[in-house]
């Protein structure tokens, strides 16, 4: 035993010298969000051109420091946020991601026994967001261009906004499938070319999958699902999943969110979205902050940067629509995306979902024979 | 420690979060804190049980968990005959072989499969395609799930039957040998028999565990639509309105069969006198198994390489690629194909640097604590009359019958609800781990107590020592193997365990396994392999380390 032990260190030694002797460069990637174009932090903190925060404000928030950030957006986005928002302000952000649905039962929990952790908190789908700010999980808090927002951004005072809207579309494989082969329209992919070779969230993944089942439904109705269900798709239990699937080619088109195609891309994976002709789904995230917060000023400053004109760049610069009405359609890997008033992006309003959610799920289930 | 204060810390430790998952499962409402209460009670929940899917599920993993614990017990019931009594060739490689898939987690067990043997892109196709072979690999079927699993906990297998079979005494053999038995007779009729509790204790946990099992079922199974109660329960848990209550009355449900199974195994158990270990001096035989040796020895070393060698291989090489994507394994050898730049990465992340330590920090407080607290429930059951002590042990066996992600669940609850202010802390994690593990923990300790004779221990006491010391001095040092093997497992499981830290973690006290399954599921897959290498380091530096400590104690290698 002892002899393996000497020898296992050996190989491990051998191997570490390998390492460090072996190629180390970076692979080639390029930044997927800008710097502020303008930057002032002398008193008051203007990025862009734009107050985030008084002096007061701002010189409080440094001196808290940091914030805690429970979240359940996509972590490699969040970090991308979190980078470009500590590269402006100097403040850090100690993250807790957890997928949408685990973060709402954490935080209710928590916020049930007093003990919220969490200075802001990010989530997706109107209903989870609704049932924390049932439970007292938010305070509100009016950023600057309060008054500038229209009522489809700000929430019950200012106790939660709505942010940004990924899209969710489809995508391909660019080193399995050619530009010219590759589907254009939500109606190609069920050609018997694709079949066994597709993949889809199921519905109860998240209220990304939820928004993606509704706009199916509405846009393209139920008898379309039955054939994308004959088409025996791959069915995945979370988009990150599916994506890396895509990425590897196990699979070689399945429906996409446009950010996570991007990161994807830019991390060397040979994937492409496709703008369908029929339009995509957009869902909403949601972001609060919470009346025990630890770092008031800085989580105020975290909010107000979130809902500028910069929060809106960097969220489109991963690939998001803005809420921001006045913010133009993220151009993503030289495609520059429809605006919202050409229909083709479609929001699933928190009305619409909280109505059909239920039934969309069941229909969804039974359709594709899924357990949930 | 009386019997009633150990029943109180029981009682927090897994009643209370048991009967948090109860009320839920009873109840209209998930009971959280400051909404916990008897209104709203209703049998509603249980619905979901008689729904098709259920069934599916429900059937699934009786196949599945039956299937991998035989395959499981196969190879390390095998592997652990061959090190502890036979004359094969390298027995301290036998030895290292039976165990060495302990440092790798299932969670990361299941990854590297998926990697290499995943449908079209697994580096197994690969390379079956580059020699004309075609695509020969799916590893998201049944067989898939099953061969990982046993693959991972066969270990689990080997620990507990080479304790039993280094433990045995060889008279019985010669008995039965000078009477003219022939070696498979010997085998069969004596020395089976004598690690019946071993086998069994073994069969039972195996089986309760891969059932239990969610990391391997979501990452191998549900790619390949095979649901099981784990995912299932995960799914309810993760739909949206998370459907708590609902998961919770699938987990009453599976706690019923697997408590069912477990007090089976216990009226054997407890039934025939299993005594191996007396005052006489002892030294287990080694049969001559002649020309098997060879079989023997390949047979351990596939096992190695399909455990270990190919995942830590596919492991690696996913971390390299600097794409994804890979056509053929040729193109791995390509310019900048392959590169060291994400491990380095990872290995300086604060992500990477804080799991780590907290892994670890957990997993030796859990292995030290809960072996403990393992050995005085297994000393209070077997070796006094205490009123009460056959409860100790059905609260102490109850976590092996609830799955780790509800037990996370009524763990979470539980500490929010208690006035002590270890929820968020490190602690918190340390307490549910020994809560969740604390079965295996007495499993362990028990099998061996059962073995070492009562007599000796008491010979001391009328001798005139005190108690205690008759436990230090005689009971304690003849369960050295036992107890070593023990603290290994605990902390070996605690190294890699992820359901039931998913509701109990926060951002400082992320531990390794977290860090790869978040990988996972975001998507970051070379992020994920690289993690998963350097944990599986991590581990292996532990068990040097816990090697240093009790090295010759912690086995009956060769000596």
């Amino acid at each position: 035993m002892k002899n393996i032990l000497k020898t296992t260190t050996s190989v491990l030694a051998a191997a570490a010298l390998a390492v460090t002797a072996g190629a180390c460069s970076a692979p080639k990637t390029v930044t997927l969000v800008s710097k502020a174009e303008s930057l002032s932090t002398t008193s008051d903190l203007v990025i862009d051109g734009q107050t985030v925060a008084d002096s007061e404000l701002f010189a409080k928030a440094k001196a808290e420091g940091s914030i805690s950030l429970y979240s359940g957006y996509v972590e490699n986005s969040e970090k991308e946020v979190i980078k470009a928002f500590t590269q402006d302000t100097g403040i850090k952000v100690n993250l807790v991601r957890l997928v949408p649905n685990r973060l709402l039962e954490r935080v209710l929990s928590e916020q049930g026994a007093k003990k919220l952790g969490a200075d802001v908190i990010r989530t997706s789908e109107f209903s989870s967001v609704s049932a924390m700010n049932k439970a007292g999980a938010f305070t509100a808090h009016k950023v600057p261009n309060f008054d500038q927002l229209d009522d489809t951004v700000k929430n019950d005072g200012g106790k939660f906004y709505r942010v940004f809207d990924p899209a969710f579309t489809f995508a391909y494989n660019t080193a399995l499938v050619s530009e010219a082969d590759a589907p254009k329209s939500w109606q190609d992919l069920l050609d018997p070319k694709w079949k066994g070779k597709i993949g889809t969230t199921q519905v109860g993944a998240g209220g990304s999958s939820a928004s993606l089942v509704r706009f199916q439904l509405d846009a393209l109705g139920e008898d379309y699902l039955k054939g994308y269900a004959a088409q025996q798709p791959r069915i995945f239990d979370s988009s990150g999943a599916q994506q890396e699937s895509l990425s590897r080619g196990e699979i070689q088109v399945a429906t996409a969110v446009v950010s996570s195609v991007n990161i994807a891309a830019n991390n060397n994976a040979p994937v492409k979205f496709v703008v369908p002709t029929e339009g995509f789904a957009l869902y909403d995230y949601f972001l609060g902050m919470t009346p025990t917060a630890q770092h008031p000023a800085a989580a105020q400053l975290f909010m107000n940067w979130n809902l500028s004109k910069r929060g809106a760049s960097v969220f489109s610069q991963i690939g998001e629509y803005p809420a921001d009405s006045t913010a133009p359609a993220p151009t993503v890997m030289d495609v520059q995306l429809p605006a919202m008033n050409t229909g083709l992006p479609r929001r699933g309003t928190p009305e619409d979902l909280t109505r059909n959610g239920k039934e969309d799920q069941a229909t969804w289930n039974r359709i594709f024979g899924y357990i949930g | 420690m009386p019997t009633w204060l150990m029943l109180a810390l029981l009682a927090i430790l897994i009643l209370m979060p048991v009967a948090l998952i109860l009320i839920s499962a009873f109840s209209s409402s998930t009971p959280r804190p400051g909404s916990i209460g008897l209104s709203g009670l209703t049998l509603e929940n249980f619905k979901i049980l008689s729904s098709h899917q259920s069934v599916t599920a429900l059937t699934n993993s009786l196949v599945v968990a039956t299937s991998a614990s035989v395959l499981a017990m196969f190879i390390g019931g095998t592997l652990a005959f061959l090190a502890a009594r036979t004359n094969i060739w390298g027995k301290a490689v036998i030895y290292f072989i039976g165990i060495a898939p302990m440092f790798l987690p299932s969670l990361v067990g299941a990854l590297a499969w998926s990697l290499l043997a995943g449908p079209a892109t697994g580096y197994l196709n690969l390379l079956t395609r580059g020699i004309g072979l075609g695509n020969l690999f799916n590893v998201y079927t049944m067989p898939g799930l099953i061969f990982v699993l046993a693959l991972y906990y066969a270990p689990y297998a080997f620990l507990l039957i080479h304790g039993a079979m280094t433990l045995m005494n060889p008279d019985l053999e010669e008995a039965a040998s000078v009477h003219g038995g022939s070696l498979g007779k010997i085998l069969s009729t004596v020395t089976f028999p004598l690690v019946t509790p071993a086998i069994l204790g073994s069969g039972v946990l195996i089986f309760a565990l891969t059932m239990e099992n969610f990391p391997v079922a979501q990452m191998i199974g549900t790619p390949g639509q095979i649901e099981t109660l784990p995912t299932f329960i995960y799914r309810l848990m993760n739909s949206a309105p998370a459907r708590g209550n609902e998961a919770a009355a699938v987990a009453v449900v599976l706690t019923v069969v697997l408590i069912a199974v477990t007090a089976i195994q216990q009226r054997m158990v407890m039934k025939r006198n299993f005594t191996t270990v007396s005052g006489k001096g002892m030294k287990p035989r080694m049969m001559d198994i002649g020309k098997l040796r060879g079989v023997g020895l390949s047979f351990a070393l596939g096992y190695f390489a399909l455990a270990i060698v190919l995942p830590v291989v596919a492991l690696l090489l996913a971390s390299l690629q600097s794409s994804p994507y890979v056509s053929n394994l040729g193109q791995l050898f390509g310019e900048d194909a392959l590169s060291f730049w994400s491990l380095f990465q990872t290995l300086q992340s604060a992500a990477f640097l804080d799991a780590a330590r907290n892994s670890v920090m957990v997993a030796v407080c859990v292995a030290v604590l809960g072996a403990a607290l393992a050995f005085y429930l297994s000393y209070i059951v077997y070796r006094t009359k205490t009123p009460g002590r056959k409860s100790l042990e059905f609260v102490a066996m109850l976590p092996l019958a609830i799955p780790a992600i509800v037990m996370g669940l009524g763990l979470l609850w539980t500490w929010l609800v208690l006035p002590l202010p270890v929820y968020g802390t490190i602690v918190v994690l340390i307490i549910a781990f020994i809560a969740i593990y604390l079965p295996q923990g007495y499993r362990g300790m028990s099998a061996s107590i059962l073995q070492v004779d009562k007599d000796l221990e008491d010979s001391a006491v009328l001798l005139g020592s005190t108690r205690a010391r008759a436990v230090s001095y005689v009971t304690l040092p003849l369960m050295k193997t036992g107890v070593m093997s023990t603290v290994l497992l605990l902390l070996m499981l605690a190294m890699r365990e992820l359901s039931a830290a998913l509701f109990l973690f926060t951002s400082n006290t992320r531990l390794l396994a977290i860090v790869v399954f978040d990988n996972y599921d975001n998507g970051a897959l070379r992020s994920a392999a690289s993690t998963s290498l350097l944990y599986i380091l991590v581990i292996l530096a532990l068990v040097v380390l816990a090697k240093a400590f009790g090295a010759r104690a912690t086995n009956g290698e060769a000596r």
